[in-house]
């Protein structure tokens, strides 16, 4: 039986798994559920599990007390305490404190690095200068760099030249701007700004920066809040830089600062740490739930046009 | 990088255009490029370069006001060669490496094979449970998980406690230390890992998948013998993240045991380059042997990162077969097309 | 002077008492004494526009580590100075130092910083980075303190004080009373001083004999261990002339001996130091026994208040001995190194010294108080009405200061990681020592 023969056989007998797949009116419910044909679901939901539990397990140990949890068997539900653990959390370091400032570094670096790359970015995509391709090329290599390991020692004797170590702006400047943002701006704007649009924006009399601000900018929306949502979340997350530039100052600790002095400090109050540890999380939660459709959409198109 | 490229840039200064808008037009590329160009040349080239300078010194910390240390040429790179903490380091590394990126990346292929299936409900909650981990601070995980890896009370132990086996020392343990960052590490970029590969998968074309069923193959098969090849550009691309990742690690060995253990344990059991690293510069002052270390650590990422890159060329090499049985596959498939037109 | 100590105890009762609140019957008299106290200072010091009410507001920055309890005394401060505030900033030991010598390095640093004993002489070598304490009067009061303190905290040349002394880490054995009785040794404090006092061989003795009948671990970790026996003795890491001598010294050999002993009999608790387990195992039992400087009174208390009444304090075997304690010194930063001074001063005078002690367990590092009433009579009901006044006061006539040399942290954090391998069975003793000297001189370039 030669191949083709096989196929048709195959069409002749009814619709092939991959029929269905096309086919609209397709109710699984209409079948009678089984383990052997949703044991895919099981596998998921332990995946699931596994990826939420730690946060619930964060709640439970920062709603009971120490010795709830430091017990055979321990309590592994939700107790009454997480207010009282979560008050004395916020007094045990300047916890207000530190998320203002990781708001105000994260808000800054990301109005900024969107900008700046979006600006950037137009210039690579839709711009003919020399230089360009090599640039580019040249901006795709900064990214291969750590730079935040590779230059630490310098950049802090920098800081420490300019006078800002143990300030804000130490963690700010340098992440203004970044690789990664140009790059990813320009992809943005190469798939998503049409040239028609520009030449008719360079009709109507717009230099490069009227067409920036009228063509591109509303052009680019939702490419710009994924770059934005992941610088913000980068710069929250950031750690190794602050730790060694803000970590004198407890005035301007990011919270991930805070934490770590929180469980340096208070390493056998699990019920504090953990506490503390799970308040540190809302603010990103309370993003990622109103942002995740966005947020998985970036990671995949990312991956693809990676 | 497959970049999406613009042949026909619509802004072609042009003879029609004013002299002022000509002269613009090619100003203002280099003025909206310079912002990150300045930025790097203070924040990038001046550090990368002085961090060479630096090593070549023995330069406390100290020294930094009064004008430099002292030069001694390549004297901290022969130290380095030498220094067995830092080869634990190094292995260390590379020892949690291999624990995190093998099952991260057999897992988020599973679960991305699982995923990708239209008649999947929900797909959104699964999708989005397993990012959660991601946006998640290193901070935070390791306090947690340092929790759950507790000696006597975290529930890792209770729970091994419970179904008959010893409870594990994870601090002082060296392999049971790197398992337990290691776990950080999957937790973290498992479920990351599976979007990027549902999107490869998406853009499969369905008739190669579906030419392997018609030619019986199961799904197992299927997913093994079509599916991982045709993403190995995309495994190469997660792999090599994941290696210069883990190159990275530092807040994971430095609070995985708070109070006790800064140094990466007593017998440096999970101490990472990064940490050694950083354990010179800011806790022993010694810049100048930190810089070589620094440069000591782009070197092994970048082998690390080249030896990913062999090693899957060697494998594409080895397994031409793989792609032939594609090919055939597609020749399958074609013959269908025209069989059912 | 004299009615300031009559009011002390007064103080004291209150503060041992459920809380020191607002009576007002008692307090007032307390108030008054302190008040008139206060003045007193001032006078004598010749700065008293600095307490002004209409001076210049200001507000100082001060680093601390966790555990020096300074918030009351700062609080009081504040309220007898109005125009200062005090911003206390108070990190892990460890952290506290890292950031101090990297804000220091960059020019910066608050306006009171606590150094430990361990990096005393670092930061002495870079007494530049310090404000000259002699500058602002510290001349006049350094009398009060112990020599080897004040010694501590100079230049070489002896014209530059970069710190006042706050403690000083006097050695006792803090022991579980309740626990030893399960175990059928004796209880009493006395006769538990008697069974180890003369060797560290008999204390390592009595501790198999725990263990055997208890199965449970006798002394805490490896490490406090190591430090109880290692800071008997002057000559440890560094000779009288700061060279160092950690791989020759027979008393760092000796120490190293004594704690492999109690390793090989396994009388050692196995819960590392400052980890969750240990401060668990000091309610739970897991250990009996803790090397207990001064200042880890207070720590006790903090950390197992449930188990007041259960401890004791017995004598440290083969006597004396001196961990931990710190200085308070004024970064040259600072831009109001006189109001910092000032503050300084108070908190380190001898009456607050005392109240520390009282309140926190940290000794005073002022030897006229050693023989006061106060002192004298001074029991804690926490470690079971224990003299423990009596107990430390004896034991600093006895203090041995260590020679202190650079790296000192880092060299004692070598040699207690070496016997944590021993204990972990990571290495044999015989290969720790040899690891330890090597890395020492590796990792330091000593």
């Amino acid at each position: 039986m030669t191949n083709v023969d096989a196929v048709k056989a195959q069409s002749a007998a009814g619709p092939t798994p991959g029929n269905e797949r096309q086919a609209p009116t397709f109710k699984p419910n209409k079948r009678r559920f089984s383990w052997a044909n949703n044991w895919h679901y099981l596998v998921l939901t332990v995946a699931l599990f596994i990826s939420v539990f730690p946060f619930y397990w964060m709640f439970v140990v920062g709603s009971n007390t120490n010795a709830d949890v430091a017990q055979v068997p321990p309590r592994i539900t939700p107790g009454p305490n997480f207010i009282e653990n979560a008050t004395n959390a916020m007094n045990a370091v300047p916890f207000l404190r530190s998320l203002l400032n990781t708001f105000i570094v994260a808000g800054t670096v990301t109005v900024s690095a969107v900008f700046f790359g979006t600006l950037a970015g137009f210039a690579f995509a839709k711009m003919q200068f020399r230089g360009n391709k090599a640039l580019m090329a040249f901006v795709i290599a900064t990214m291969m760099i750590p730079l935040q390991q590779l230059g630490l020692i310098p950049l802090y004797m920098l800081m420490d030249r300019f006078g800002w170590v143990g300030q804000l702006r130490a963690v700010i400047v340098p992440a203004l701007v970044t690789g990664f943002a140009v790059f990813w701006m320009r992809q943005v704007i190469a798939t998503s700004v049409h040239d028609e649009l520009l030449e008719a924006g360079r009709v109507d009399g717009c230099a490069t920066f009227g067409l920036f601000r009228h063509v591109v900018i509303p052009s680019v929306r939702s490419g710009a809040a994924v770059l934005g949502m992941f610088t913000f979340l980068f710069m929250w997350n950031d750690f190794l830089w602050p730790l060694v530039v803000l970590g004198g100052n407890q005035d301007a600790h990011t919270i991930q600062i805070a934490l770590r002095n929180m469980s340096q400090t208070y390493y056998a109050d699990y019920a504090l740490v953990l506490a503390g540890t799970f308040m540190s999380l809302i603010p990103l939660i309370i993003v990622f739930v109103i942002f995740a459709r966005q947020m998985i959409a970036g990671v995949m198109e990312g991956a693809v046009k990676g | 990088m497959a970049a999406v490229q613009s042949d026909d840039p619509g802004l072609t200064p042009r003879s029609t255009m004013s002299w002022w808008f000509r002269r613009e037009a090619r100003i203002a590329p280099y003025l909206y490029i310079s912002p990150f160009f300045l930025l790097f040349l203070v924040f990038g080239v001046f550090t990368v370069a002085f961090t060479a300078w630096v090593s070549l010194h023995d330069w406390h910390i100290f020294d930094t006001a009064a004008g430099g240390g002292t030069f001694v040429g390549l004297d901290n790179y022969a130290r380095l060669l030498n220094d067995a903490r830092f080869w634990r380091s190094a292995t260390n590394t590379f020892s949690i490496l291999l624990m995190s990126t093998i099952p991260q990346m057999l897992l988020a292929l599973v679960l991305a094979e699982l995923l990708n299936d239209r008649r999947l409900r929900g797909p959104h909650i699964f999708r989005s449970g397993l990012l959660i981990p991601n946006i998640t601070s290193v901070v935070a995980i390791t306090i947690v998980f340092q929790s759950l890896f507790g000696r006597h009370y975290g529930l890792i132990n209770v729970a091994l406690d419970f179904i008959g086996l010893d409870m594990v020392n994870w601090t002082s343990s060296r392999i049971g230390s790197h398992f337990a960052i290691a776990t950080m590490v999957n937790w973290q970029w498992t479920g990351y890992n599976t979007l990027i590969f549902l999107a490869a998968m998406q853009s499969i074309p369905s008739d190669l998948i579906e030419a392997a069923r018609v030619d019986g193959a199961g799904r197992i098969k299927r997913w093994w013998k079509i599916t991982v090849p045709l993403l190995r550009p995309t495994i190469l691309f997660a792999t090599v993240l994941s290696v210069i990742g883990n190159f990275q690690l530092f807040a994971q060995p430095l609070l995985f045991a708070p109070g006790v253990g800064s140094m990466g344990g007593n017998d440096q059991q999970f101490l990472t380059i990064l940490l050694y690293l950083y354990n010179m510069a800011f806790r022993q002052f010694q810049f100048g042997y930190a810089s070589a270390i620094a440069w000591m650590l782009v070197l092994l990422t970048a082998v690390a990162a080249l030896m990913v890159y062999a090693g899957v060329g060697y494998l594409n090499r080895r397994e031409n077969r793989s792609a032939l049985e594609v090919e055939r596959m597609r020749e399958r498939a074609n013959a269908r097309q025209e069989a059912g037109a | 002077m004299r009615i300031k100590w009559l009011a002390a105890p007064l103080a004291l009762a209150l503060v041992l008492g459920a809380c020191a609140g607002d009576d007002n019957g008692t307090t007032d008299e307390e108030v008054e004494t302190e008040d008139a106290a206060e003045t007193d200072d001032d006078g004598d010091d010749g700065d008293g526009e600095a307490a002004d009410a209409d001076a210049e507001p200001v507000t100082l920055s001060m680093w601390v580590f966790t555990g020096m309890n300074l918030d009351d005394l700062v609080g009081q401060y504040e309220e007898e100075n109005p125009h200062v505030t005090v911003e206390i900033q108070s990190t892990e030991h460890g952290d506290h130092h890292d950031a101090l010598f990297t804000e220091l390095a960059a020019g910066g640093g608050p306006d009171i910083a606590a150094i430990e004993v361990a990096f005393i002489n670092e930061m002495a070598e870079q007494y530049q980075m310090w404000h000259n304490l002699y500058d602002y009067g510290a001349a006049d009061i350094e009398g009060d303190y112990l020599d080897w303190k004040i010694e501590q905290a100079q230049n070489v040349e002896g014209d530059h004080l970069i710190g006042i002394p706050t403690d000083i880490g006097g050695m006792a054995m803090a022991y579980r009373w309740d626990l030893f009785e399960e175990a059928g040794l004796p209880t009493d404090r006395d006769e538990v001083s008697d069974l180890w006092v003369d060797s560290w061989e008999d204390f390592i003795e009595v501790g198999t004999e725990y263990t055997e009948a208890t199965g449970r671990g006798f002394v805490d970790n490896e490490a406090n261990l190591w430090n109880a026996v290692v800071n008997q003795d002057p000559n440890t890491f560094f000779d009288a002339d700061g060279n160092p001598i950690y791989d020759e010294s027979e008393h760092v050999q000796y120490a190293w001996d004594v704690v492999i002993d109690a390793i090989e009999s396994d009388i050692i608790a196995e819960v590392p130091a400052w980890s969750a387990e240990w401060e668990a195992g000091m309610s739970d039992g897991s250990f009996a026994v803790l090397t207990a400087p001064a200042w880890m009174m207070g720590y006790i208390m903090d950390v197992a208040p449930d188990t007041e009444g259960n401890w004791d304090l017995a004598e440290v075997p083969e006597a004396g001995g001196n961990w931990g304690g710190s200085h308070l010194g004024v970064p040259a930063a600072s831009d109001n190194p006189e109001e910092a001074y000032a503050l300084i001063e108070f908190l380190l005078s001898p009456e607050n010294q005392q109240y520390q002690f009282t309140e926190y367990g940290q000794f005073p590092s002022v030897p006229e108080l050693f023989d006061s009433e106060e002192i004298q009579s001074f029991e804690s009901e926490f470690f079971n009405n224990a003299p423990v006044g009596p107990i430390y006061a004896d034991n600093a006539e006895r203090v041995v200061a260590q020679n202190t040399g650079p790296n000192y942290n880092a060299i004692d954090t070598e040699f207690g990681d070496g016997l944590g391998r021993v204990l972990d069975g990571n290495e044999s003793p015989e290969e720790a020592w040899e690891s330890v000297l090597n890395n020492i001189s590796s990792q330091l370039g000593m």
